[in-house]
Parts: structure tokens; C-alpha cells; sequence
């Protein structure tokens, strides 16, 4: 009976990271799980059903060696329009998900957060409710849960923020994780900087950790990858290289890399190894001030190894050697899931997560020696890193890094959203759409709550020089000589 | 005399699933007699069988490292088991926050967990005390250990408490291990009867520099630890105290080979100690060393005779511990040095003598390392008395309240141990500043094997470390939210700080 996470995956864009999620989530525990056992590590993202009963009856983990009948993931669907749904549940995850937990409505949320948030929130207050708590009463101990969404458009920003909302006030005990896209400069939606800032005032106050992943990050991943890819495999290989690329749907890569994270963040949690790493531990810290609990994460290798079928250099292209490598990465510009640099700003905390049977705690510190010369930690944790150790590997390769990282370049990444914000709000443009359904002060609200986090992370942002502190003398041994 | 074990969070678990699988080898390997088994092991639960029962209990907030601990003990085929109830496990862990263990998890486990202890100690015939093995960095380790160390201290008053706290890497394994050392260490100060700190650090360095190890995993650190631990707790017999003077008086062979362990030998200026420990008779000496070599799984070793021929034992090494050592409220902290640090594919090839060994050691106490070289030999010693005088010159040398000796091997009754007897090596006021114990017994197949536990210094350094980085967090008062929660306030690091600080003071005075 392990920590059960619950996830809930909210518009078009949480949806479609949520289910490739559950591609990777059952191709990592199959390639570990080879007697098709319903063991605890499962059943910590999907419930054992038995569906020959009616109505189908849950099967606990018992001592681990039960058979696996039917899995259900642990996951609650929620969307306003119904076109994405239906394409996932047609497709081979239609088993894995259960309709039970599937809220939607038809005519979607028109990219408008207040839309999401004050008309379809309320509204769906009950039944979304229901359906979590359904989820929550399969578990034995729910340790988490896990927000997919974005935050430009309407559903995933205003729904998504309503949920982070709801379950701040109905379940307080169980950690509020998110995994929120932010909008990138190029985005299409219009209006996704109102959408964002209004959501992100939101996650500052009730989520318990944010780890945001820009869609302009992956894009360049994704292509740096594809290029080495083809590179590796050469002119006579071209065929073979492209129709790669062109066979998986446009933002698979991208997903894969999202959901990623997630298996990384949750290895130590669900695998065994010499040093486990809980998602608790995870906020206690890398989290040193109530709300700067926004997290940059990169990690390596950054996609999953294609299928089987693509061997050769072409899937070991980008594929990193050695576990030192792997360090050097992770701490680079290239491999983070935001654009920020890392390295220009200074570091609160960061906790390494590694993965792999042959990585040691000598590799890590090792490592960490090395690097932590180049990079600014801030005064009062110059030398503290959060080190977990797991066993087992992720598929396809030997070993791998998460990094999570309490960084103020997230500062930068607020600026900017602020600043694009701001073109829009001076001049009031596509404001009438969001005062139909909230007041203005919303928008004053949102603004202050993100401009105070700003300003705090650019306080911290140079302070590398400890002030002199006053210590405590000891009691009553003056008299000694 | 039994002693219970608890292995409290993830490295209590791993450290000790590797005390009692080394314990079970040196046991198996060598005729400690009934007692020594009695001590760590009862038998069950079907006596036929051969099978013994470790008298542990596994205490987490996780499930996964008491299951793997429980594996490793059935999977190894060794004759002991984990008691098949003997474990508490809950599913969230504690986020390597102190006061979460201490005051979130402590009050709601303290029944369940004193339920386990207490069907232990019903077991044992007579108890002799507690063995906590722990972290100091963790959540459940650090926070949940000191509250069942607070419990135990309640509950069983007259029972020693000694803890093994393993202190984590200076780098820094997590990001609040200072708060959580130097609460462990302010509450356990106050509760246990003796700690002996394991650094990380120093293991790290032992198992890369000396035993061949390129990168040391957390299983080869925790190998050594549990060597040095098992090379001090199993049986010895005492050679006496030595007071000052570094008059070293005969070698007390009456209690070696005859036979008859009872009653002093009538040297008069020996003053033994009241309580004699016991390990055998001569009928074990020669037989078990020439069949130590084959057996592997056949079972500890002892005979019957042996139980019956000699006086009932009445000691512990748990008990010398705290009467020698740990004498005076303020000094608690123990610094483990066990020797010959080597791997083990070395050992056939090494010439051992005892004065090398003695001269190494004595060394390493005076210049406060644990490793075995890259020891500054220029530091000598210098008496009490010119204390002030030599503070500027040169490193200090370290000094002891206490020392014990423990010797292992052929001939570790008759090793002259005047050097440290030195009584520059202790502290002026020192009540009791050597005792020296030994056994003929082979340990981890050295020939001659020396180990040292000493109430020294040696903990000033990391523990100042630790307080700079405390007290720099606790300015910017980082982290400290994570606390509140559980009803700790600023006051309440204030305190713990400044107890710590007291501690490190009265050793920087010694």
C-alpha cells in the first residue's frame, strides 16, 4: 500500500500530456514488471480492476504477487469540449481510462479564464468534486496530487486554477503538485498573457509546488533532437530519420518530454534504492519561503529512447555516455523545460534525483564538487543539494538525472510575462470579455500577487554574501579559563 | 545480557540489516560463547531448526527499506531472521522534516512502537539496554528516533540507551540537515547515555582511500560502520583500568586460559573493576580457530561448556560503555576507531604486530582522525598541566575524558598498552581514562585487530560546521515555515542551538 497520486488532467493541452504520461507510465512499468504482477509499485498510478463483476470491484496490492486483471489509471479528465476526449478515449488508452472519471461539457471555454474560472468552475464544482473524491476513495493513502494544464487558454488556466482552488480547501493535507505549461512568445491565442498572470496569481497562493514547462523550451528540445537524430543518421538514413519525426503526431515529443518529468519526480516513490526521495521531501527542501515554490526542472536524457525498432546511431544519438555527462547537462541552459538560464541566477536549492543501478552516492558527490564551483548558491545554502538515489534505470537507458531546482531565474520568466501582460492591460484590450464574468480587481489582484513573488526572488537573486550573523554564546561557562 | 536494537528511517534500516549480517559472520566464524549470540540474537521461532531471531525492531515511515531489510536478512540464508511482526512501517514518510517525525509522527506511533519494544524486552530474560541506530539529517531517522528515544527513556528508566547516529556529508545529502542534526542533538544529549557519531564523511573517505573502493556506495559505507560497531560489542574480557602514572601493571592472565574467570588476581596494584565480562574458557580457544575457516552457514558457534565453567556473566559492553565512558552528564559523544582498515583481499598478505597497530592507533587518537593514514605525525600529546601554554603552538593534539581499548587476536592479553595510558592523552579530571579489554579471538579474519572508543573531541569540528550553516539559514530564516507547521518556533531553534553550543564549548575546554 505505497503513496497513491492522483492525477487530474484539465483542457486540451493538460489532456494531451496526461495521456502520453500513461503511454510512458505503462511502458516503464512493464519493461520492470515482468511477471505482470499487480505489485506497489503500480498501484501507485493505476487501480487493479476486476471488470467480470458487475459493478467491477477494485483489488488491492494484498502481498504484491496478485495477477494483474485490468489496470485503470488513477486520474480524473476534465474538459469543456469533447474533441480530445474522444480521440484519446478511442485510441489504445480507451481501457486505461475510465469514463467514470471524465467531466466535459461541449462548447469549451473560449480561451477565457474568467470563463473557466467563474462560470464553468462553479459549475462544475459538484461533479468534479465527486469525481475526485471517488478517486481518492480507491486509494489507501494519497499522498499527492498532480495538476496537468496550461496556463493560455481557458479551460486548463481557469478550470485548472478553480481545481487547485477546491482542493486547497477540501483536502488540505494531501500535496498540490502542477505541471503548468506557460505560453510561449509565439503563441497563438491572443489573449494567453491575461490567461496566464491571472492563473499564475492563483498558483502562487494555493498550489504547494509549480513546475512550469514552456512551450518554446520544448519546441527547441524537440528540434535539437530531431536534428541530432538525423545527423547521427546520415544521408542514407534520411528516410529512416524523417519518417520518425513525421509518423508521431506534432506535439508527441514535446508531451513526451512532460511527461517525463512526472516518471522522473515520482521514481523514488513508486522504485526502491539506497537513498529514497518521497515528494514531500521534495517540497520541504527545495521550497525555503511559503511561496517560492516554483521549481525549474531539466533532466537527461531528455526523451525516451525511440521504439525498438529504430536501434542503431540514430536512437543513441543525444543518448548521454556517462553518468558524468549527464551532471554537466542537466545544470546547462539546453536541457532545461524552461527558457531561463540557470546559471545567470542565483540557486535557493536544488535537489538531484538520480536513476540507475550503477549510480552511487561517491558519483554524486563527486559531481557535485565539480560543478558547484560555476554555480551561484545563495548565502544560506552554499553547499546544500537534496541527493536521491533509484535503482532502477529509466527504459532505454543505463541511467538518468532529474534535477529540481528553487532558482530566481524564474524571476525573468514572470518579467516577462508581465511585461507582455501589460501591453495588452494598458490599453485595456479584450478586457470586456473577462469583466462579463469577474471584476476588475482580478486583474489588480493577479498583478500583485506576481509582482511581490518577483520581487522577492530578485532580492534573493544577488544576495551570495552572508551577512554577519550574531551567535549564541554558551551558558554558564564563563568562569572556565 | 540482551540488548534490543532499533533502526529507526531509511539508513538506520540499511546500517543495521549490515551490523547484524556482519555480527552473524564474526559470530558464525568464531566461538563467542552462548551469551554473546543471547545478547543480539534469541533463538526461534522454532528451535529445532537452528533458526535465531534478531532482537531488532525496524521503526519507518516508508514501507520500502524494512521490506528490503527484511528480504536481505531471509535472501542471505544465514541462521537469524528479522522478527516476522517485529516492524512498524507507515506509508508517507516524513519529508526529512525533524519536528514532522517528532511531533507529527511521534505521538501517533509512540503506543505501536513501545508495543514492539516492549514484546522484545519480554523475550530477553533481563535487559540490558537499547542500541539505536539512526540518521541525523532525515525526518524519520532524526525526529521520530529522538521521540522513541524519549519514550524508551520513560518507559524503561533503568535501561542504558545508547545511540549510533550516522552524521551526513558536509556537502550536504539534504538541503535542512543542519536543523535536523542539531535538533537530534540537542534532545539526544539530554536523553541517551552515550552517542557514538559515524561521519559520512569519514566513511566515504575509508572505503575510497584504504579499502581500494573508487565510488563507495552507501552498502560499503555501511560495511565499515558495521564492522568498527561489531568489533567493540562483541565479547571481551577486561584487562582492568589504568590510572594515571602510566604505570601499566601485569598483564592479568589469570582470567585468559585457566579457566576459572571468577575472582581477582592478587596484584595489588590492579584495581579491577567490579563487573567482569566473561568469553570463554581455554576449551574454545584452539578448537575453534582451526575450523573457523570452512564453515559459512553452519550456525553461531558455542559450546555448553563453555556456558557452564564459567561464572555468570554479569556485564555488557553496553554497560562498561556508559560506566567508563560516558561518567559525566555534559560528555556524551563517542568517536569509533576500529583497525585494521584494509580490504579484504589484502589481509593475507599483511604481516600484523602489535606495536604497529597500537603506534597507528594511538596516533589517529592523537591527531583525531578515524582514518588509518595520511595522519600528521609531528602532533605529539601534551600534559594537562601546560594545556594554555601550547594553544597557539601548532594543531592541537586531542584529548579524552575516556578511552577504551578493545584488542583482538593471538596475543591480545599480553600487549603492553602503556602508551595509552599516557595521561596526556586524557583530561586532568578524568575518573577513569583507560580501560582495556581484549579477546584471543581472530575478528574478520585479521590476526591482530585493535579498536578504540574514545569520549574525545573529534565532534567540535562538524558540529561548529553545522552551527554556521544553521545559524545562516536561521537569519534568512529559510525554511523555517516547513517547521511551524508543527508548532516549533524560532525559540525553539534558539535553544537547541545554544544547548549545541554548550556541548562543542565544554569539549573545546577539555
Amino acid at each position: 500500500m505505497p503513496r497513491e497520486l492522483v492525477t487530474i488532467q484539465v483542457g486540451q493541452c493538460g489532456n494531451q500530456i496526461g495521456c502520453r504520461f500513461w503511454e510512458l507510465a505503462l511502458r516503464e512499468h512493464a519493461a520492470y514488471n515482468t511477471k505482470g504482477v499487480y505489485d506497489e509499485a503500480l498501484s501507485s498510478f493505476f487501480r487493479n480492476v476486476d471488470t467480470r463483476v458487475e459493478p467491477p470491484r477494485n483489488l488491492p496490492v494484498g502481498n504484491g504477487h496478485g495477477p494483474i486483471r485490468t489496470l485503470k489509471a488513477r486520474s480524473v479528465i476534465v474538459d469543456m469540449e469533447c474533441g480530445v476526449i474522444n480521440e484519446m478515449l478511442k485510441g489504445p488508452l480507451g481501457e486505461v481510462l475510465d469514463t467514470r472519471q471524465l467531466v466535459s461539457d461541449v462548447s469549451g471555454a473560449g480561451n477565457n479564464w474568467a470563463h473557466g474560472h467563474h462560470v464553468y468552475g462553479p459549475q462544475y464544482h459538484d461533479a468534479i468534486l465527486d469525481k475526485i473524491r471517488l478517486t481518492t476513495e480507491d486509494c489507501d493513502s494519497l499522498q499527492s496530487f498532480m495538476l496537468l494544464h496550461s496556463l493560455g487558454g481557458g479551460t486548463g488556466s481557469g478550470v485548472g486554477t478553480y481545481i487547485v482552488r477546491m482542493l486547497a480547501d477540501e483536502f488540505p493535507g494531501v500535496f498540490r503538485f502542477t505541471g503548468s505549461v506557460f505560453p510561449s512568445e509565439e503563441d497563438d491565442v491572443v489573449t494567453s498573457p491575461y490567461n496566464a498572470l491571472l492563473a499564475l496569481g492563483q498558483l502562487v497562493e494555493h498550489a504547494d509546488c509549480v513546475l512550469p514547462i514552456e512551450n518554446q523550451a520544448l519546441i527547441d528540445i524537440v528540434n535539437r533532437v530531431d536534428a541530432a537524430r538525423e545527423r547521427a543518421a546520415g544521408g542514407g538514413g534520411a528516410a529512416g530519420g524523417t519518417t520518425a519525426a513525421a509518423s508521431g503526431k506534432p506535439f508527441d515529443s514535446m508531451n513526451s518530454v512532460a511527461a517525463t518529468l512526472l516518471l522522473h519526480m515520482t521514481a523514488s516513490v513508486r522504485f526502491e534504492g539506497p537513498l529514497n526521495v518521497d515528494l514531500n521531501d521534495i517540497t520541504m527542501n527545495l521550497v525555503p519561503y511559503p511561496r517560492m515554490h516554483f521549481l525549474l526542472s531539466s533532466m537527461s536524457p531528455l526523451l525516451p529512447p525511440p521504439k525498438e525498432r529504430d536501434v542503431g546511431r540514430q536512437a543513441l544519438a543525444l543518448q548521454p555516455r556517462t553518468l558524468d555527462q549527464v551532471f554537466g547537462e542537466v545544470f546547462s541552459r539546453d536541457h532545461q523545460l524552461i527558457r531561463a538560464d540557470p546559471r545567470n541566477a542565483t540557486y535557493l536549492a536544488c535537489g538531484l534525483i538520480a536513476r540507475g543501478p550503477t549510480a552511487t552516492i561517491a558519483d554524486i558527490n563527486r559531481n557535485v564538487a565539480r560543478l558547484r564551483p560555476q554555480l551561484r548558491m545563495v548565502h544560506w545554502n552554499s553547499e546544500g543539494f537534496k541527493l536521491g538515489i533509484c535503482s532502477t534505470p529509466p527504459v532505454g537507458c543505463p541511467f538518468g538525472l532529474l534535477c529540481l531546482a528553487n532558482n530566481t531565474a524564474i524571476a525573468s520568466t514572470f518579467t516577462t510575462m508581465k511585461e507582455r501582460f501589460d501591453k495588452l492591460y494598458r490599453r485595456r484590450f479584450y478586457t470586456h470579455h473577462y469583466e462579463q464574468y469577474m471584476d476588475r480587481s482580478g486583474f489588480e489582484s493577479a498583478m500583485e500577487l506576481v509582482a511581490d513573488l518577483t520581487h522577492q526572488y530578485q532580492e534573493l537573486n544577488g544576495a551570495t554574501r552572508a551577512p554577519a550573523i550574531t551567535r549564541l554564546r554558551p551558558r554558564g561557562l564563563s568562569f572556565l579559563p | 545480557m540482551p540488548v534490543i536494537t532499533l533502526q529507526l528511517g531509511q539508513c538506520g534500516n540499511q546500517l543495521g540489516c549490515s551490523f547484524f549480517h556482519t555480527l552473524s559472520a564474526e559470530l558464525s566464524a568464531n566461538d563467542y560463547g552462548y551469551d554473546a549470540v543471547n545478547e543480539y540474537y534469541r533463538a526461534g521461532p522454532d528451535t529445532t531448526s537452528g533458526m535465531y531471531t534478531a532482537r531488532s525492531v525496524l521503526i519507518d515511515m516508508e514501507p520500502k527499506v524494512v521490506a528490503g531489510a527484511r528480504a536481505s536478512a531471509t535472501a542471505s540464508g544465514s541462521w537469524w531472521r528479522y522478527p516476522s511482526t517485529g516492524y512498524l512501517v507507515m506509508q508517507s514518510g516524513s519529508g526529512n522534516n525533524w519536528s514532522q517525525g517528532f511531533h507529527g509522527y511521534g505521538p501517533r506511533v509512540r503506543d505501536a512502537a513501545l508495543e514492539l519494544v516492549r514484546r522484545e524486552v519480554e523475550a530477553a530474560d533481563c535487559l540490558n539496554g537499547f542500541l539505536l541506530l539512526q540518521s541525523m539529517a532525515g525526518g524519520t531517522g532524526a525526529g521520530l528516533g529522538t521521540y522513541v528515544a524519549q519514550a524508551l527513556r520513560d518507559e524503561y528508566h533503568a535501561a542504558f540507551i545508547t545511540n549510533c547516529c550516522v552524521w551526513p556529508h558536509e556537502s550536504g545529502e539534504v538541503i535542512v540537515q543542519p536543523y535536523n542534526t542539531l535538533f537530534t542533538l540537542s534532545h539526544l544529549s539530554d536523553l541517551s547515555d552515550g552517542i557514538v557519531l559515524l561521519e559520512n564523511e569519514a566513511l566515504h573517505r575509508t572505503c575510497a582511500k584504504l579499502m581500494g573502493i573508487a565510488r563507495p556506495s552507501f552498502a560499503d559505507m555501511n560495511g565499515i560502520a558495521a564492522r568498527a560497531l561489531v568489533s567493540v560489542l562483541l565479547p571481551s574480557q577486561s584487562r582492568g583500568s589504568y590510572r594515571g602514572g602510566g604505570h601499566a601493571p601485569s598483564p592479568n592472565r589469570g582470567g585468559a586460559g585457566a579457566g576459572s574467570a571468577a575472582g581477582p588476581v592478587g596484584s595489588p596494584e590492579l584495581q579491577l573493576p567490579a563487573l567482569r565480562r566473561t568469553g570463554g574458557t581455554a576449551g574454545r580457544g584452539v578448537g575453534s580457530e582451526g575450523t573457523a575457516a570452512g564453515s559459512e552457514v553452519a550456525g553461531p558457534r558455542f559450546s555448553s561448556a563453555s556456558a557452564a565453567s564459567c561464572s555468570p556473566p554479569n556485564t555488557s559492553p553496553l554497560a562498561d560503555l556508559v560506566s567508563h565512558l560516558c561518567c559525566h552528564p555534559a560528555y556524551r559523544m563517542l568517536t569509533l576507531r576500529a583497525i585494521p582498515q584494509m580490504p579484504p583481499s589484502s589481509i593475507d598478505f599483511t604481516t600484523f604486530t602489535w606495536p604497529a597497530i597500537l603506534k597507528r592507533l594511538r596516533q589517529m587518537f592523537v591527531t583525531g582522525s578515524v582514518l588509518e593514514e595520511g595522519m600528521d605525525w609531528s602532533v605529539m600529546p601534551h600534559s594537562p598541566a601546560s594545556g594554555s601554554a601550547a594553544l597557539g603552538a601548532g594543531p592541537r593534539a586531542n584529548r579524552a575524558v575516556a578511552n577504551w581499548l578493545v584488542l583482538r587476536g593471538q596475543g591480545a592479553g599480553e600487549v603492553d598498552v602503556a602508551d595509552f595510558a599516557d595521561p596526556a592523552l586524557t583530561a586532568a579530571w578524568a575518573v577513569d581514562p583507560l580501560s582495556v579489554s581484549y579477546n584471543s579471538s581472530k575478528f574478520g579474519r585479521c590476526l591482530m585487530s585493535a579498536s578504540l572508543l574514545s569520549n574525545d573531541r573529534r565532534c567540535v569540528g562538524p558540529i561548529q560546521r553545522m552551527l554556521e550553516h544553521a545559524y545562516g539559514m536561521l537569519e534568512s530564516r529559510a525554511f523555517v515555515h516547513q517547521y511551524e507547521t508543527y508548532g516549533m518556533g524560532v525559540s525553539d531553534f534558539q535553544a537547541c542551538f545554544a544547548r549545541v553550543e554548550d556541548i562543542a564549548q565544554r569539549y573545546i575546554q577539555l
